[in-house]
């Protein structure tokens, strides 16, 4: 079934590529909400609905100048209140700096929502759907572990506590 | 993944510096920190324009990845804290493939990418390339950081600044 399905997608465009990530988006429940074509880029978004946690995720696929780039975005808005945005941010630095990741974290200047960010070449000859599937399942399931435990940091010490929560992520995390 | 295949890439990473117009401060040498057993790693020193750069090239076993570390040091005053960890999460949320991270106590600003080999294989000019747009990217970026602290020009200029010309930057890379 998988070989059918994978023959009927032409990987080695940016259309191919676009194509598995939205049959991750359907695996993994999320509603696309836009897709469309620019100049340099083809995108998708979705919208990811938990019980407790909820998320917009945007990829791109970009003819990078040697391979296929695949950029990566998940936003989360938290409530902030104006006073703990320094706060937010040595969290954020910090998770940055112990991740060793694909990923990173970052504020939106303009509206303080959360965002991980990634972007991952997709190398080789030919793409293929394993290249594309794994990573963006690594980046969407550790994405929204490493976001979960965000949200409880942004309420700790991080003089104390943090390293606790680090060890957590980093043995659930892979992205 | 082939530990020796990398391990003979960081050492020779010294050549494809000065080819791209860094001089090496000081030789490549093997790290020797207490977590070695969680990955491989070197360290280089290159300059360019009175500017000297750590270079940490390493393996993340668990990850099966490679990172990418340009270490600055400088001095950032407490009172400076905010407004450059501001800035740098300003440069974070317009970069998808590179970050940077502040390590308060250690003086150190540092610009990282990831790169993933394709299919557990190192592909030896890929990451070169990505070598290679890493040192000009983390040297054309640090700029900002350094007429932040050493010349306290604003942030609200600098940010404005930085995502005007990272607009063009991506523009470039994607052609």
């Amino acid at each position: 079934m998988k070989n059918k399905r994978e023959k009927k997608i032409r990987f080695e465009t940016t259309e191919g590529i676009l194509d598995v990530v939205k049959l991750c988006f359907k695996e993994l429940d999320l509603q696309i909400i836009e897709q469309g074509a620019g100049k340099d880029a083809s995108y998708v978004r979705g919208c990811l609905d938990l019980c407790d946690f909820s998320a917009r995720v945007h990829v791109e696929i970009v003819n990078g100048n040697m391979t296929p780039l695949l950029n990566f975005r998940m936003t989360s808005s938290w409530e902030e209140n104006g006073e703990n945005e320094f706060h937010a941010q040595r969290v954020i630095n910090y998770l940055n700096r112990y991740l060793m990741s694909i990923a990173h974290f970052a504020m939106d200047s303009d509206n303080t929502d959360i965002q991980l960010l990634a972007s991952v070449s997709l190398q080789g000859d030919r793409v293929k759907g394993k290249d594309v599937m794994d990573p963006m399942m690594d980046l969407m399931i550790g994405g929204v572990a490493a976001f979960m435990l965000l949200r409880q940091m942004l309420f700790s010490d991080p003089d104390t506590e943090m390293y606790e929560f680090i060890k957590e992520i980093m043995r659930n995390t892979k992205c | 993944m082939d530990i020796n295949a990398a391990s003979r890439l960081f050492e020779e990473i010294e050549t494809w510096f000065t080819e791209a117009g860094f001089s090496i401060v000081k030789e490549t040498e093997k790290l020797k920190e207490p977590h070695t057993e969680n990955y491989l790693a070197f360290l280089s020193k290159t300059q360019r324009g009175g500017t000297v750069a750590d270079v940490i090239p390493a393996l993340i076993y668990k990850y099966e990845r490679m990172m990418v570390l340009i270490r600055f040091h400088t001095k950032v005053a407490p009172s400076q804290m905010r407004e450059v960890m501001k800035f740098i999460n300003v440069m974070n949320s317009a970069t998808w493939s590179t970050f940077w991270v502040i390590v308060e106590r250690e003086a150190v600003v540092e610009c990282r990418t990831a790169y993933m080999p394709w299919r557990w294989k190192i592909n030896r000019e890929s990451f070169i390339k990505v070598l290679e747009d890493l040192l000009e990217c983390a040297y054309e970026q640090y700029e900002y950081i350094r007429r932040l602290v050493e010349n306290g020009e604003s942030v609200l200029a600098l940010s404005q600044e930085f995502l005007r010309e990272s607009v063009l930057e991506t523009k470039r890379k994607r052609n």
